[in-house]
């Protein structure tokens, strides 16, 4: 592909980058085993990004087109993809957080297959106190996270950040009536991997019924929030249960639902005979430390 | 004399163009330098991430 005519020719109207393992700024890819195709205009905006294998074989099947002839009609029509997502964050600050803005930011994000999403995410925080309503904006950002978080490949640090994002979102914005929503992917997206499900969530739900709001009715809601989690968790807590109990010894995943459940010995010998590798290194780090701390807590002899 | 160091130089000329390869049609590499001279220069881009000369 790369040698061809046609890239020279393509290469007289548009400039070409082979980036390797690198991704441009703010073009945040979850999938970084995929051959990408991302398209920028004359002022260095993002216009379009797409799975390139994927768009190649589309070209072929439909209209018959060799590699290089496919890789040209992409790039055509992916600079044809205006506006670039800098210019509808224009419009949303602009709009001041509009729902039709915020929706078309979305629509934009989508259609690339989530790249430039944790990018959006961060915009959405970063600008909420331009908007008419900073807190629908910081709950807007915090779901894209959410959305960002349970796409990709299972990363420690991007959990944590969320789960971070959810509770200043919640001690933050006590009482606005996003936290509904703001509170649904804590237990199934941002504690997925975390050791003991129902201790950590009690734990969240004992420190937001505490937090001093000044105001009856946020304390209210504050408690309502609280018991919805606990509600969510439950229904987890018992989702993996049923789940672990129809399971193989060896099924993949057997371990993580022994650790979402909190059984430390289980979760500790499963450890020992499990080789950790790369993105599961810290997370089994974590769950041999809760799961050492909870059995030294039940029985303070084998300490 | 002069016929043949005319035709060493000729085929001394032809020997080193046809030695040098034609530039390539894309950058590799510093993905960020180049889409800031793209910027700078008012040209539309496109970034292939996961390529290399090899892979393409």
């Amino acid at each position: 592909m790369l040698p061809s005519k046609e890239l020279r020719e393509l290469s007289k109207r548009v400039d070409i980058c082979l980036s390797g393992k690198t991704a441009p700024k703010g073009c945040d890819i979850r999938f970084r085993q995929f051959y990408w195709l991302m398209a920028f205009d004359d002022r260095g905006e993002l216009l379009s990004a797409c799975r390139l294998a994927d768009r190649l074989t589309e070209q072929e099947k439909k209209f018959g087109r060799s590699l290089p002839e496919g890789l040209v009609a992409i790039v055509d029509s992916s600079l044809k993809s205006a506006p670039s997502l800098e210019e509808l964050e224009r419009r949303y600050t602009k709009a001041k957080g509009s729902e039709g803005a915020f929706q078309a930011l979305r629509e934009k994000v989508k259609a690339m297959a989530g790249v430039g999403q944790m990018r959006l995410a961060d915009f959405l925080v970063k600008t909420a106190a331009k908007t008419a309503d900073p807190g629908l904006a910081r709950a807007r950002g915090i779901l894209v996270e959410a959305a960002a978080c349970d796409r990709q490949v299972i990363n420690h640090a991007a959990y944590a950040r969320l789960r971070k994002s959810i509770d200043g979102f919640i001690k933050d914005h006590a009482g606005h009536p996003s936290g509904v929503e703001v509170i649904k992917p804590l237990a199934n997206v941002a504690l997925k991997y975390s050791f003991d499900l129902a201790t950590t969530c009690k734990e969240y739900a004992s420190t937001w019924s505490s937090v001093d709001t000044g105001s009856d009715e946020a304390r209210k809601g504050l408690r309502k929030l609280s018991q919805q989690l606990l509600d969510h968790c439950d229904a987890e807590v018992a989702r993996a249960d049923k789940k672990l109990s129809r399971m193989k010894p060896n099924a993949y995943g057997r371990l993580r639902l022994q650790a979402r459940l909190g059984r430390a010995q289980e979760t500790l010998d499963g450890i020992r005979a499990t080789k950790s590798f790369g993105v599961f290194r810290p997370i089994h780090a974590e769950w041999r430390r809760e799961a050492a701390a909870k059995l030294s807590a039940q029985d303070p002899q084998k300490k | 004399m002069r016929h043949t160091a005319t035709a060493l130089a000729l085929a001394v000329t032809v020997a080193v163009l046809g030695a040098q390869e034609p530039p390539k049609p894309y950058q590799e590499g510093d993905v960020h330098g180049f889409l800031e001279r793209t910027r700078a220069n008012g040209r539309s881009a496109v970034v292939l991430f996961n390529f290399n000369h090899d892979s393409g």
